[in-house]
């Protein structure tokens, strides 16, 4: 496909319901891009599976749709071998927090610079409705008719605790902030992960765009705070409720796991010896 | 009396450097001139179990062990309880005397040495087993200096207080056996050296073998026996270029793999059965988003945690079928380390030309024993990234239908164009799709690629005279044993000839075919319990093979126990039929 003028669109059609938080993720997505100026080649786009990792065929850059939980894993593999490309991952609450759990400890305590987005729908919305690890305790699906009895994790908690150098919580009802946050995540120098609140309209009736209307509060404007300041953070990024804080959360900076190897400092994997290796003194030993 | 068919054990608890005493040894044969096989067990211990090295020295060719232990070195107690039984008339044992106390065993000459003095004496402890090297070296009347200057070469990178404590240690282990005057008999020969025959063991040829082709990237969780794979590769990411990284499990491990591949680093993954069992999914994705994906699958003993360290051949039927639904891919069953070397390097090539997963299937034997092999020829390999491009422009799609069923793949990166990779059934641009008409197509242009393939691959190798009383079918690891086998029935004027299956998907089914029709009698030799190649075989050609050699107890195959068995089926005239009437069947 061409490489297009820079508003990252493309032609395919939009399968999301409409009011689906997914639309203001998007346009928050394309608007950041462009206010960073990249170039559509220079951006991958890696997705899992789930309503929002639709995402991957709306947007017009590279992309790698791949399996339910592993979209990390990927972008990972995807960075590494060529560290010059701009790597988002984008997922949902499920595919990140439940089937591929493990792999955000992992990938936020290497600190490895890519930027993962999740669609916090709290909910598995592509199957239908089921409770996902965010749901709120007693939230009534199909798995859970009585309601649920787990308590819901704090995914940017574990990810703080992990490690993780930037991490936001974005709101889909201010697609402005929303959009500020993803090009301040994708220019961070380290791991960035920014969890979406984004509401369902199919199939999570509860955490609609006006139950968080009323509860979230933009951290910007609050002055006294350092986000730098790790104590800090952990007891922010522990609010929720009535007052749920929206924005950056924490920022750090730490050399980056692609930083901390040596290899990569000549240059990208990609670009290194392509040819026949001299392996004489490999069978000489 | 000189013998050049010598086998040294050594045995001990795990930390004592068994492994390395037998290391030491093997190349005390290849500087003597001489092939050597060392196979070890051990535990899925790190300390306190029982480690055992043996080595097979020979004067011919000789890939494998034997029945029969010559010099048992013993460091321990458990040692000489353990294997006492393989010992025969005009055996010996050494053992530490400072540790053990045995008493006179008739026929075996029973040679304690004070290892546990020698070794503090000479710099500590820990270098008991280099005296003990020391002693079996000089009962076996063999040259201190080359035994020297193995040890210098083996300690160099740890400097020369290392090397002079381990000569010293090693010095006085070989007088105190050489001035005994013992009754033992066997002395071991030096030949001509011939400088081009080197020692390795599987999972490092595979190493080369990946490096060779532009190796660029591993991710590898680690796991008996494929872990020194991660270890070797580590240790060389900045001498070749590579990035190599232990994740956080199988999982992440196949799908960086895939990720990296996708970048257009040639990538690599590697594990046993228990993690192939988690890289599952990632092996569909790599067929349905059609990304070059090399894994290597080191067998070991199933099901589920089994013994650990123990070999088998268990896993061919999971890895030709593992994963849901339909796609290409390719699996190779190397021999020995020189086909490791050579079917690493094809497996690159294979997977980029193909765009398809290609698994490597070895296991604990091949893995981590050390066979003399003579150094390949890698002058003419070349390498073959396929339809590989840098350059897109308007009217580029990534999933463009070619006759061939190959299409040409952007690199992310490349200006002009992006490119897409999707495990969802996809149209030519690699969007979304649930079309029929899309997904037949789709779906054929993915299989087709098996056809051209398949006529790519070299022919099945027949080791021996086409006219043989027994044709030997196998796989993998028992090549080098039953090539043994053949020689040793050679010497009681049997002819038998082996089948080596390395190229095992696609199966070169009407080659297989072709030769059963020459075949007056059939034996297959497995290391599993249901006879898994014999199935596949019989699935593809019809031919059914009935004499089966099948073990599953965690050890390799002795040549012995196959000459036993084609001499049973020889001498029953019945069961060499059977298979020639299951032809008619
Ligand atoms: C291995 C695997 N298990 C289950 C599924 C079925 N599945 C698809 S999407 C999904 C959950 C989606 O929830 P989430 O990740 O929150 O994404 P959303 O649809 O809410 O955006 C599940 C369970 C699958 N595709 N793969
Ligand atoms: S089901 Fe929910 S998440 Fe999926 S498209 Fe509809 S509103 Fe969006
Ligand atoms: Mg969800």
């Amino acid at each position: 496909m061409t490489e297009p003028e820079n508003n990252f669109d493309n032609k395919n059609q939009i399968t999301w319901c409409p009011g689906c938080g997914n639309f203001s993720i998007i346009a928050a997505l394309k608007n950041a891009l462009k206010t960073l100026n990249y170039k559509p080649h220079d951006i991958v786009l890696a997705g899992d599976i789930g309503c929002s990792s639709k995402l991957t065929d709306y947007v017009e850059v590279n992309t790698f749709t791949g399996l339910h939980g592993r979209v990390i894993p990927l972008a990972q593999g995807i960075k590494l071998a060529n560290h010059k490309l701009h790597v988002i991952a984008i997922g949902g609450d499920g595919g990140l927090f439940a089937e591929g759990g493990n792999h955000i400890l992992h990938a936020a305590r290497r600190n490895i610079n890519i930027t993962v987005i999740v669609n916090d729908n709290q909910v598995y919305a592509l199957t239908k409705g089921q409770a996902s690890p965010t749901s709120e305790k007693k939230f009534i699906s199909g798995p859970t008719p009585e309601g649920t009895i787990e308590n819901p994790i704090n995914p940017l908690l574990v990810a703080l605790a992990s490690g993780a150098t930037f991490i936001a919580r974005g709101w889909a009802g201010d697609n402005t902030g929303l959009s500020e946050i993803f090009a301040q995540a994708i220019s961070h120098d380290g791991f960035s992960i920014v969890d979406v609140l984004s509401p369902c309209v199919s199939f999570n009736k509860i955490n609609t765009l006006e139950y968080y209307k009323s509860r979230v509060y933009k951290l910007v404007d609050d002055a006294t705070y350092d986000k730098s300041d790790l104590t800090q953070a952990f007891e922010k990024v522990r609010l929720w409720g009535d007052h749920i804080p929206i924005g950056v959360i924490h920022e750090a900076s730490g050399p980056t796991y692609e930083k901390q190897i040596p290899v990569l400092q000549k240059g990208t994997l990609v670009s290194q010896n392509n040819g026949l290796i001299d392996t004489e003194k490999l069978l000489d030993r | 009396m000189e013998s050049q068919n010598i086998v040294v054990a050594i045995g001990g608890v795990a930390g004592a450097g068994i492994m390395e005493s037998g290391h030491l040894l093997a190349k005390y044969a290849l500087a003597s001139g001489l092939f050597s096989f060392m196979a070890s067990e051990y535990p899925s211990l790190i300390r306190g179990g029982h480690n055992f090295a043996m080595v097979h020295i020979t004067e011919n060719e000789t890939n494998s062990l034997t029945q029969k232990i010559d010099i048992l070195v013993a460091l321990n107690e458990q040692t000489v309880k353990l294997h006492e039984r393989e010992l025969k008339e005009g055996s010996a044992i050494i053992y530490d005397s400072d540790i053990i106390e045995l008493e006179k065993v008739d026929g075996i000459t029973i040679q304690g040495v004070p290892l546990t003095t020698i070794a503090k004496e000479s710099g500590g402890e820990i270098i008991r087993n280099t005296v003990a090297i020391g002693a079996a070296i000089g009962l076996l009347k063999g040259n201190f200096s080359i035994l020297e200057e193995t040890l210098k070469s083996t300690f160099e990178k740890k400097g020369q207080e290392v090397i002079d404590m381990n000569v010293r240690a090693a010095l006085k282990g070989y007088r105190f056996t050489q001035g005994a005057g013992s009754s033992f008999d066997l002395s071991i020969k030096h030949k001509q050296i011939d400088s081009q025959r080197i020692l390795l063991n599987g999972n490092d040829a595979i190493c080369i073998g990946a490096i060779r082709s532009g190796l660029k990237f591993a991710a590898i969780y680690p796991m008996t026996p494929v872990t020194s794979i991660l270890d070797y590769l580590a240790a060389e990411q900045n001498n070749f270029n590579l990035v190599v990284k232990e994740p956080e499990d199988e999982i992440s491990a196949i799908i960086m793999t895939i990720g990296a591949s996708y970048s257009g680093a040639r990538s690599l993954t590697a594990t046993s059965g228990g993690g192939f069992c988690l890289m599952t999914e990632g092996l569909g994705l790599a067929g349905m988003a059609e990304i070059p994906l090399v894994v290597v699958e080191g067998m070991r003993s199933g099901p589920s945690s089994a013994m650990p360290t123990k070999t088998e051949q268990s896993d061919l039927d999971f890895v030709l079928y593992a994963g849901h639904g339909e796609f290409p891919r390719i699996v190779l069953a190397p021999g020995d380390p020189t086909e490791c070397i050579e079917a690493t390097f094809n497996a690159f090539n294979l997977a980029d030309k193909y765009q398809l997963p290609v698994i490597i299937l070895t296991d604990k034997y091949l893995a981590s024993s050390l066979y003399t092999i003579n150094k390949p020829d890698m002058s003419e390999w070349k390498i073959d990234r396929g339809k590989i491009t840098t350059s897109g422009n308007e009217t580029y799609s990534r999933y463009e239908l070619e006759e061939d069923g190959v299409s040409s793949r952007l690199l992310p990166g490349s200006p002009g164009a992006v490119t897409h990779a999707d495990s969802y059934e996809h149209d030519a641009l690699g969007r979304d799709s649930d079309d029929p008409t899309i997904r037949i197509s789709m779906m054929e242009k993915r299989m087709k690629k098996i056809n051209n393939l398949a006529k790519e691959l070299p022919e099945p190798i027949l080791y021996g005279e086409k006219d043989a009383e027994i044709t030997i079918f196998g796989w993998g690891s028992n090549k080098s044993i039953i090539l043994d086998a053949l020689k040793l029935l050679d010497k009681e004027g049997i002819k038998a000839n082996y089948l080596h299956l390395l190229y095992v998907m696609p199966f070169p089914a009407y080659e297989v075919a072709k030769i059963f029709d020459h075949t007056k009698a059939a034996l297959i030799v497995e290391n599993n319990y249901s006879g898994q190649m014999t199935r596949y075989i019989r699935s593809l050609t019809g031919r059914r093979i009935t004499n089966k050699l099948l073990k599953f107890d965690g050890r390799p195959f002795l040549p012995e126990e196959i000459v036993k068995k084609v001499k049973s089926i020889l001498n029953t005239p019945l069961k060499a039929q059977a298979d020639i009437k299951e032809k008619n069947d």
